[in-house]
């Protein structure tokens, strides 16, 4: 599968959501799109699911449009918040009813079995469920949806701890059982970092960043030892954010983190740790006067 | 990949929508039947027996075909494309349901006028002179029956129209039901729904301009797929 997104741009009356967004997507992998409140990640969701046209710019699927391609929407399937797939009067199992009408792969014992899992009834009405177990039934009919592009925007924010946790281990088993891309939007980051594979980042309606995980977290490091020393240390090279207290600093650093960069920092008495995929990310994408 | 085990790609089966509408068409269709024969048998009692109890209903059914179109728009066809399929799909669903509801209404609302008619023949009631309604052949059974379908193909396009309208530019989309209802006025069949009931037999049906409802249709039509076919779905 592939996902070739052009020069996507969004405006919202004089607002720029989406400023000539380029991005390709590859192969079977969990994403995590990353970005601030407003940053454009649910706009360029809503967009490669076909759900909105944009301004500009297309995004292709194999080769062929999104928007308004049958053969190809059919095989997307975008869950947002708690899930507008179904209909607040109907009850649960009425909704799975529509799904397998509407889903070409749809597996119906695999949303009862999370369902259950999810402790959400069938009989119960969708308007009567609360913030939790409607994403709940999002997830469900997304996972159940066994599309070949699964997208979740903030779907599991209504979960409590346990629940997202269930939540992941499902993805991961539908993962493992059934490979196919999954891209997840999630203010949680600690959360789903430990099992996404490549990064998106967006910020400002820009690509900030795109790329394996890994490559992502091995370009920051927080540099930390004297005040004077670390200033020194830090002279051309890319500072993200900084930290004092007394005559101890901590300078984020984000570049090429290498072999002579340790033994540098080694030889000056600075310790060198590596920064998180939440840190890095706050730090690359605070505004410049905080 | 995914395994055809789970594959449930039959486009050949029934839309739940199509079956969910024309099954509460049926069910409310023969509830108001007996509501409507039981108000003359209880008013025969007491006084002369109403003509057209029926009708009554046949003036109530065009909105309620309406309210069911605008909401397939503004409900339905959205959670189809949340669902991945087009909005064209969606569309060609809302029209075969407008088209089901239609004949079958139009059946019902004959049906209903055969058996109310037998209902005051078997309760011997007597009924005024100038009432035609009375003098129903199976000629005029097919008249109504069209009159019916077309002002409930009028009334169903109505709908969808003001029910995308009102999805796409929210509280703009107001703007769409006097226009709806001007459109459809042209027909003449408006007459029929909303001021006159009684009598509208003998009345509208020699005066219904078929060709121009037809129009009327088509013009709805073709007005809500422009409004459907790049519709952005709203924000949950």
């Amino acid at each position: 599968m592939n996902i070739e997104i052009r020069n996507i741009h969004q405006r919202f009356g004089d607002t720029i959501a989406l400023n000539d967004l380029s991005l390709s997507i590859e192969g079977t992998k969990i994403i995590g799109l990353l970005g601030r409140n407003g940053s454009g990640k649910s706009t360029l969701l809503n967009i490669i699911a076909g759900f909105r046209k944009p301004t500009s710019g297309k995004v292709l699927m194999d080769g062929e449009p999104v928007f308004e391609n049958g053969r190809i929407t059919e095989r997307l399937a975008l869950i947002r918040e708690v899930g507008d797939t179904v209909e607040d009067s109907e009850k649960v199992e009425e909704a799975l009813r529509y799904a397998a009408y509407l889903r070409p792969n749809w597996n119906d014992e695999r949303a009862r079995y999370l369902l259950d899992r999810f402790e959400v009834s069938l009989k119960s009405k969708i308007s009567s469920l609360s913030r939790g177990r409607r994403s709940a039934l999002g997830i469900a009919l997304g996972l159940a949806a066994q599309a070949d592009l699964t997208m979740l925007d903030e779907t599991y924010l209504g979960l409590d701890a346990p629940s997202r946790y269930l939540f992941y281990d499902e993805l991961l088993q539908d993962y493992m059982n059934q490979p196919r891309t999954f891209i997840l939007s999630s203010h949680l980051i600690e959360e789903i970092a430990r099992f996404l594979e490549d990064i998106v980042i967006i910020d400002h309606g820009k690509l900030m960043f795109h790329g394996n995980t890994e490559q992502f977290v091995s370009q920051g490091a927080a540099v930390t030892g004297n005040a004077a020393d670390v200033d020194r240390f830090v002279v051309g090279k890319k500072v993200i954010g900084e930290r004092q207290l007394g005559r101890t600093k901590s300078a984020m650093v984000y570049g090429e983190i290498n072999i002579g960069f340790l033994e540098q920092a080694s030889t000056d008495g600075l310790d060198v740790e590596s920064l998180g995929v939440q840190d890095l990310f706050v730090y690359l994408t605070q505004p410049k006067d905080e | 990949m995914n395994t055809q085990s789970s594959r449930n790609n039959d486009r050949f089966s029934l839309s739940p929508m199509h079956t969910d509408q024309v099954l509460m068409l049926v069910i409310l269709g023969g509830a108001c039947l007996v509501i409507a024969l039981g108000v003359v048998f209880v008013v025969s009692r007491f006084t002369d027996a109403p003509s057209f109890s029926w009708a009554a209903v046949g003036a109530i059914a065009p909105w309620y075909l309406a309210v069911i179109s605008g909401w397939i728009m503004f409900v339905m066809v959205p959670i189809y494309v949340a669902h991945g399929r087009t909005r064209q799909a969606g569309f060609v669903e809302w029209m075969q349901t407008g088209v089901l509801l239609a004949v079958i209404g139009a059946a019902i609302m004959g049906v209903g006028y055969l058996i109310e008619r037998g209902f005051y023949n078997l309760l011997g009631l007597e009924k005024g002179a100038e009432d035609i309604y009375f003098s129903i052949s199976s000629g005029s059974i097919v008249m109504i029956f069209a009159h019916y379908m077309l002002t409930f193909a009028v009334w169903f396009a109505l709908g969808g129209f003001v029910g995308v309208s009102l999805y796409r530019f929210t509280d703009w989309g107001w703007i769409s039901i006097p226009i709806a209802l001007a459109t459809a006025s042209l027909t003449g069949l408006w007459n029929f729904t909303g001021v006159s009931i009684f009598g509208f037999v003998r009345r509208l049906v020699p005066t219904v301009d078929t060709g121009l409802a037809v129009v009327v249709v088509v013009c709805l039509c073709y007005l809500t797929w422009r409004m459907v076919q790049d519709m952005s779905l709203r924000n949950p």
